[in-house]
């Protein structure tokens, strides 16, 4: 039953983003083709450029495109929704051992694959950066939340963080949101030696990243000062998800620049509180305190790099992660409740709370 | 539960979908962009750029000076705003050069390389003018500056097919 739901969810994906790929290139996809195509910033595979820092997996990918079909852009649409329904699978197969039924699972699907504000991600060519780094993202995630063995698990850990760190420099949040997973759902316990090394070599790993992140001159164009800018990505973040609840209002450019400060600082500290409540559920409701912290990290640079642009929906791409599993949680919760209305005591207490401890 | 994600996913799949289509054009993309955030000088920038390239000159030309005056809102960053305006003005040099104004598009570039004399697309258009007024010598080294300040610009044969 479940599998042909994921067949007919599957099925509404590719037709809801058929007319998008006839699109041309828009926007900044101008910059991004033309990089692909161009014999001197081409990625050769096996190569060196591969260990310097910069969107080697996705400039890769598009180059691929190039190779196939020049500038006609069906491939790369083809390419882009084809890593979203990758990226649905494994989101799939993580809600599964996650939520404790399979319709949450499926909730969790349906919002992931099927809400209009991955649209922008999916569609827009340049959207490829988002993709890839949710791949990876999603492959580290599965990889702490399923039972396989410690070798298959750190590479498949190893292979995560260097999808992502090669789709955008963005990827960087991967370090942070794999330990966090780990510490909030992991099944097996890791040893310290091997958690050691492996965070010596992600370290080492991101060191060029983070220098080309700092002395991006890009990242001291803002107007705003440190809160300011904090405030007003808060503001961002909230009205992005009000997106998701009410999807309406959709734009490829917000203006979020006119967000008074005063409710800009309500924003902030709206976060805030929403962050320390997460927090002191962590035992009764571990997932609610995962997503909430996953969240909040995907897009915690963001805060910090005070970049001329406040975030746009194709950013919320991996933050839609944590809201699909958390949109699947609350409905299985929300279903627990209304069987408990209907069939009153019958029934004892099922799992739909036990989020750490996954399916069996 | 599973009638439920049905719904959901049905619903959902509509609402992507519309969404879908607004990533078929340009132009599309950017009057959604209009009806989201009207006062925003890059949606409206582009979205003018986008009828001139769909050969709506008339709102083209209606719409740059709706940027300018969006592009003087303090609020937003003072860099962006700056190059909103000079691109704009830019864009209505182009507009008016090819209505054949020449001298006006003249003054409006001189304005704009007053501000910022480094921004390669109004040397490129003052070239142009220079052109139109007979000037090869003239165009030829606006052209060539604009070559060296944006390396994606060519510098043009004058007169034209010469």
């Amino acid at each position: 039953m479940s599998r042909g739901l994921v067949g007919v969810l599957l099925a509404l994906t590719v037709w809801a983003y058929v007319p998008a790929l006839t699109g041309p290139f828009v926007y900044e996809d101008h910059g991004s083709v033309p990089w692909a195509s161009g014999e001197t910033g081409r990625i050769h595979w096996p190569g060196w450029q591969w260990l310097t820092p910069g969107r080697r997996v996705t400039m890769w990918t598009l180059q691929t495109n190039y190779d196939l079909g020049g500038e006609r852009t069906l491939g790369y649409h083809l390419g882009n929704l084809a890593i979203h329904l990758l990226n649905g699978g494994l989101l799939w197969l993580i809600a599964r051992r996650l939520l404790a039924t399979d319709g949450a699972a499926l909730v969790a699907l349906a919002v992931f694959w099927l809400h209009p504000i991955q649209v922008e991600a999916v569609a827009y060519i340049s959207g490829r950066t988002d993709l890839l780094l949710t791949t990876g993202a999603l492959l580290g995630l599965w990889a702490i939340v399923t039972p396989v063995r410690l070798g298959w698990r750190l590479l498949t850990l190893a292979g995560s963080v260097g999808l992502a760190l090669g789709a955008k420099e963005q990827g960087i949040v991967i370090l942070a949101l794999l330990p966090w997973s780990a510490w909030l759902l992991a099944e097996v316990v890791v040893p310290w030696a091997v958690v050691a090394v492996a965070g010596w070599l992600l370290l080492l790993a991101a060191i060029p990243l983070v220098w080309r992140i700092t002395h991006d001159p890009y990242v001291t164009l803002s107007a705003y000062g440190v809160l300011g800018y904090a405030a007003h990505q808060a503001a961002a973040a909230w009205r992005l998800l009000a997106l998701v609840v009410w999807p309406v209002g959709f734009t490829v450019d917000h203006d979020f620049d006119l967000v008074g400060p005063a409710l800009a600082a309500l924003a902030l500290g709206a976060l805030g509180a929403l962050a320390l409540a997460a927090w002191r559920v962590r035992r009764p409701a571990p997932l609610v305190t995962w997503a909430v912290g996953w969240a909040l990290l995907a897009i915690g640079p963001r805060f910090i790099l005070r970049m001329p642009e406040l975030l746009n929906e194709h950013q919320f791409l991996t933050v839609m992660v944590a809201v699909a599993l958390a949109g699947g949680w609350l409905a299985g919760a929300l279903a627990h409740v209304l069987r408990g209305v209907s069939w009153s005591v019958a029934r004892s207490s099922s799992s739909w709370l036990a989020s750490s401890s996954g399916r069996s | 539960m599973k009638i439920a994600v049905l719904i959901l996913g049905v619903g959902l799949a509509l609402l992507t979908r519309t969404q879908a289509r607004v990533w078929t054009s340009e132009f599309a993309l950017w009057d959604q962009a209009r009806s989201v955030s009207p006062t925003k000088p890059r949606v409206l920038l582009n979205l003018a750029v986008t009828l001139e390239q769909r050969g709506d000159r008339e709102a083209a030309w209606a719409l740059y000076p709706q940027v300018i005056t969006a592009a003087g809102d303090p609020r937003r960053a003072a860099q962006a705003n700056t190059f909103s305006i000079i691109a704009a003005r830019s864009n209505q040099a182009r507009l008016l050069l090819q209505g054949g104004a020449a001298q006006d598009a003249g003054m409006l570039l001189d304005q704009v390389l007053a501000v910022a004399p480094n921004f390669a697309i109004a040397h490129f258009n003052r070239g142009r003018v220079f052109e139109r007024l007979g000037d090869c010598a003239a165009a030829t080294k606006e052209w060539q500056t604009a070559a060296r300040l944006l390396k994606t610009l060519e510098v043009p044969p004058c007169p034209a097919g010469s």
